[in-house]
């Protein structure tokens, strides 16, 4: 990470501290003052829907007794009892009794327990219905919890009720039992009673019925991230048992989401987060502007630096700075300008010794024909002057040694200025199977011993030459190649593809190159051969260089040699636009 | 020797002898209205169509049947001159109607229409198709691979030669139930009763002066529907003159034979290894209080696809195929049309549930109860089937036909008949057998309680369990 983030980040951080270590203890205060409001609220709830649980215990209570001492309860007896009720009859009427009184469950049955007519599970007529008999056992007058079966859509389902019973007018000893269920409409009345949510559940925790109020389906966003972060108060929760306390027949549990509290607990939360957000977003933008300012003339610095190393040392940093970093950027300034000046001093020397070096070496090329030269004039007059009667001889051998002298100062002089004058290359797309197949043309019968061998690699990429420049330079190669192989060997020519350039390599089985002389090869004027100027590989070493190229040598004593020359491949536009143009004349 | 023909003598104690034929010395007296009512107003004249009983009921009104079943419980001339002789080992019967004969529009009766009226049974809906499926060729006629019925040949104008497909002598008891009766090809019957109007309230008649025994005693006819307390309350007043239906209207109510099997259907193919449990549950189902607590009428167990009328209930059985594993779940489907079917349904729930199987029970009303029942839509299905106690194969074809469809239906007719017929306690062994075979459980049948006011005479109930309404007549002097 950079200095100017970490720097960001460093400042961000300060100013988000403080906001949240403040949020936690106002968190803790509102919770612990909404749940002190929550808990009054459910213990109002609480009690309101025990107060109804009691009301609808006595409503069952009314409604049963009301229709044990009503005229067709009366007569059912009479006529059941008397064997003018059929069996079938009797048990159709549960049902209706049921619908009429409003009741959920409604069963009547004899002393022991056995079902005549029951509405709320008809099937059950006939049998002793082991749900009821619990009930019948109690003393009459009294509503108890109790699970019963009930005929639902989906088959019969448990239904917890409230259940009383009274005894059927007559002397046929029957008993009435009705109640009302604590079903899903019951549970919905109760939930917009409370305003939270109800749950009805059987002994063994079997939810029965649910329900809630309608507002809380709704919650506000806030108000939910209030509940997620513990303001909340979704799951305070109180259970009313139902039944005796030692074997309840289930519950209702009451469940009150006071969504005022909550709201008001979410809005306070929601403007801290708020404020938090905005205090990091500021933080964050602030921060980077300090960091800016302080590192922005250190990441010039760094960029100067850069293109130092690149060799640029015209690179200087601008800017204001002050302080210990304005001193370092002086310093880097002053420091770049004295090595700039040292490289030109440096460069200058170099030159005067080059040219020391050239008059060296070129006075020491034409010493060595003009001393012969000198000779010859001062034999031919010493002759003349002599009378000597061989002078026809003396003159034509004296002046055959001086034309031969001459000629060698001239092939000195033209290799000086082929070397000082290199014409710049004219580049166009040359194919590599092209410059290897010219350069052996060349040599249409090697040397007694020789083997020449070509290989150029399949769809190799045309390279930007100057044919006759690139030419002379394999032509070079070849010579020297061949005549590091007096007693014969192996030629070997190839051309291969490698990224975007193409290598070229003339490679002989020759003795090889000594190591020491290896680094100097290329050197102009380093020659081991006799009579030779040093300048061949040198001015080959040039026209790779001028091409964009790159030549190599690769040798060892007794494994021959071999150059390389890297061409940089032709561009497919290139070859296109030259393959299309008309030819050179 | 058939085991109906034995059987039917005994059935001489259903004949039932009601107050006014029990006031012997009275003669039956024209003139005045007769009003009886039923559970629901009639809505279907059509004998092809008529199941419920009030249809039945109009249907008897307005048709005559080719033959009737005497007091004796023996068949009698109807509309036929004589009871045709079974020929060809069974399969053959000549029928010859009385000469003379008329529809109440004035319409002669023939030949073509007593063989049109047995052919229109056929169709893959009709419900009575049972009559005219043992028919030569029925079968090709339902596929429609026959445009004409093979088996019926007219000879003449009055007289017809239906040829059988399997030996069946019983077949002449068809020809004694409403189904078979003889219709116009307006629509029109030779009952006694001849249809003035027919609407939501219910269904008015005048008397038919051309029907075969003459006009009947009653100047007019009403059959009108209410709830069991109405009708008792109206029969108390004297507003209707006989009450018929399953429960009693009044204390000396005359209970009527067993007409309305109760079949339970099970779907094996879905219910899959699931289904031999529930098959041992309606197996060992206590038939007897099945009906008793729970149908409203009087019943009589059913141990096989036959009424105890016909056959004597065959043994204990065996218990059913190897046990597994109870489906959790099943869909009871029964007709929101019966309220005793209801209350069978849910005692069947309430008995699957205490063996660990939670029945949704489905209520349909009868068009959508007959799609899903022949769509097999169901797990187990609660099959109401008005049943004609005459003879024990046509008595399972009725059975087979509601539930399995036709193909089903002449194959247990077919199984249950032979030249000679089979004894009664192979008979019963075989109803049996088929039943299980087809998978129906037969449980118990219902019939319907008489309940007459004191002007009403001539009210006389067949083993058949018809009432013939020409025979009704209100005594002299009776306020109406």
């Amino acid at each position: 990470m950079r200095l100017r983030s970490q720097l960001a980040l460093l400042l961000a951080l300060f100013a988000l501290v403080p906001i949240a270590a403040a949020l936690i203890p106002v968190v803790s205060a509102l919770a612990r003052a909404l749940a002190e409001e929550h808990a009054a609220r459910l213990e109002g709830a609480s009690r309101a829907v025990a107060g109804e649980l009691a009301r609808l215990s006595q409503e069952a209570v009314a409604r049963v007794a009301e229709l044990s001492r009503s005229p067709e309860a009366e007569g059912f007896a009479r006529d059941l009892s008397s064997g003018l009720l059929s069996p079938a009859d009797a048990a159709s009427r549960g049902a209706e009794w049921m619908r009429a009184r409003g009741l959920d469950v409604l069963a009547v049955a004899t002393e022991d327990g056995r079902v005549v007519t029951s509405g709320h599970l008809p099937g059950r007529a006939g049998d002793v219905d082991p749900e009821l008999s619990p009930v019948l056992a109690a003393p009459p007058g009294v509503a108890a919890p109790r699970v019963v079966t009930r005929a639902g859509a989906a088959g019969p389902e448990p239904s917890l009720a409230l259940i009383a019973w009274a005894p059927l007018p007559g002397e046929g000893g029957l008993r009435l039992a009705g109640g009302l269920e604590l079903g899903a409409d019951r549970a919905r009345r109760l939930a917009a009673l409370t305003g939270g949510e109800v749950t009805v559940r059987a002994a063994g925790g079997t939810v029965l019925a649910r329900a809630a109020a309608p507002l809380d389906a709704g919650a506000p966003l806030w108000t939910r991230v209030g509940m997620r972060l513990g303001v909340g108060l979704a799951d305070a929760r109180r259970a009313i048992p139902l039944g005796a306390p030692g074997g309840p027949a289930g519950e209702v549990e009451v469940a009150v989401a006071s969504e005022g509290l909550a709201r008001a607990a979410g809005a306070v939360l929601a403007a801290f987060l708020g404020a938090l957000c905005v205090g990091a977003v500021g933080a964050l933008v602030a921060g980077r502007l300090v960091a800016s300012k302080v590192t922005r003339p250190v990441e010039a610095l760094r960029e100067a630096s850069a293109r130092v190393a690149a060799g640029d040392l015209s690179a200087r940093v601008t800017g204001k700075a002050s302080g210990e970093v304005g001193e370092l950027v002086r310093a880097f300034n002053e420091m770049t300008q004295e090595l700039a000046t040292g490289r030109a001093r440096l460069a200058q020397a170099e030159r005067v010794a080059a040219w020391r070096e050239v008059a060296r070496r070129l006075a020491h090329e034409i010493k060595n024909p003009l001393t012969p030269i000198a000779m010859s004039v001062e034999t031919l007059r010493d002759a003349r002057a002599a009378g000597r009667p061989d002078f026809p001889e003396i003159f034509e051998e004296g002046t055959r040694a001086i034309a031969e002298e001459v000629r060698r100062l001239k092939r000195i002089v033209d290799e000086f200025s082929r070397f000082a004058r290199l014409p710049a290359p004219e580049r166009t797309p040359v194919a590599p199977e092209e410059l290897i197949g010219a350069v052996l043309a060349l040599f249409p019968s090697p040397p007694p011993g020789v083997t020449v061998e070509r290989e150029v690699a399949p769809g190799l990429p045309a390279v930007l030459a100057d044919r006759d420049q690139v030419l002379q330079l394999l032509l070079n190669l070849v010579r020297n190649a061949l005549e590091a192989m007096p007693a014969g060997g192996v030629l070997r020519l190839s051309a291969i593809g490698a990224g975007a350039a193409v290598t070229l390599s003339v490679s002989d089985t020759g003795p090889g190159i000594p190591a020491e002389d290896l680094p100097r090869l290329f050197e102009p004027y380093f020659t081991r051969k006799e009579g030779g100027t040093g300048l061949g590989l040198a001015i080959a070493r040039r026209i790779a260089e001028e091409h964009g190229g790159r030549l190599g040598v690769e040798s060892a004593p007794g494994a021959g040699t071999t150059f390389t020359l890297s061409l940089p491949a032709a561009p497919a536009g290139e070859i296109g636009r030259s393959l299309s143009a008309p030819a050179s004349p | 020797m058939s085991a109906a023909p034995r059987l039917l003598p005994a059935a001489l104690a259903l004949l039932l002898t009601l107050p006014g034929t029990a006031r012997a010395g009275v003669r039956p007296a024209y003139g005045g209205e007769i009003r009886v009512q039923l559970p629901a107003p009639p809505r279907i004249a059509d004998p092809a169509q008529a199941v419920d009983p009030a249809d039945v009921l109009l249907v008897r009104a307005v048709h005559a049947t080719p033959l009737t079943i005497d007091e004796a419980g023996h068949l009698a001339p109807g509309l036929l001159e004589e009871v045709p002789v079974a020929a060809a080992g069974g399969r053959a019967f000549r029928l010859r109607l009385r000469a003379g004969l008329r529809f109440a529009d004035g319409s002669p009766l023939a030949a073509p229409d007593l063989a049109a009226s047995l052919t229109r049974l056929l169709s893959r809906d009709a419900p009575n198709a049972w009559v005219a499926l043992p028919v030569l060729g029925a079968d090709a006629f339902l596929a429609g691979r026959a445009a004409t019925l093979a088996g019926v040949q007219v000879l003449s104008d009055r007289e017809l030669l239906v040829t059988l497909a399997f030996p069946l002598p019983e077949w002449p008891y068809a020809l004694a139930t409403p189904a078979a009766s003889v219709i116009s090809p307006r629509g029109g019957g030779a009952g006694p009763f001849q249809l003035q109007s027919l609407d939501a309230a219910g269904a008015r008649l005048l008397p038919n002066p051309l029907h075969w025994r003459g006009r009947p005693f009653a100047d007019r006819l009403t059959l009108s529907g209410a709830e069991a307390r109405a009708s008792a309350r109206a029969l108390s007043r004297g507003e209707v003159d006989l009450v018929l239906r399953p429960e009693a209207a009044s204390p000396l109510a005359t209970p009527t034979p067993a007409l309305l099997a109760t079949v339970a259907a099970v779907n094996g193919r879905r219910l899959g290894a699931g289904a031999e449990p529930v098959r041992r549950l309606l197996d060992s189902l206590d038939r007897a209080e099945l009906g008793q607590r729970f149908a409203r009428g009087p019943s009589a167990p059913l141990a096989c696809l036959v009424p105890p009328a016909l056959l004597p209930p065959p043994g204990p059985a065996e218990a059913a195929g190897a046990p597994g594993a109870a489906p959790a779940r099943l869909v009871l489907l029964a007709s929101s049309a019966a309220p005793d079917q209801r209350a069978v349904a849910e005692r069947i729930q309430v008995r699957l549930f205490d063996a660990g199987v939670r029945a949704a029970l489905e209520l349909e009303e009868p068009a959508r109860f007959a799609a899903r029942l022949a769509a097999e839509d169901y797990d187990v299905a609660l099959v109401p089937v008005p049943v004609q106690p005459l003879a024990p194969a046509l008595a399972a074809g009725q059975v087979v036909l509601a539930v399995r469809g036709s193909d089903a239906a002449r194959r247990a007719m077919a199984a249950l008949s032979g030249p000679g017929g089979l004894e009664p306690a192979a008979a019963g062994e075989q109803a049996r057998a088929l039943g299980r075979a087809l998978d129906l459980w037969p449980l118990f049948a219902t019939g319907a309680r008489a309940s007459t006011g004191p002007a009403l005479e001539g009210l006389r109930v067949g083993v058949d369990g018809g009432i013939d309404p020409g025979d009704l007549w209100r005594r002299r002097g009776e306020a109406q």
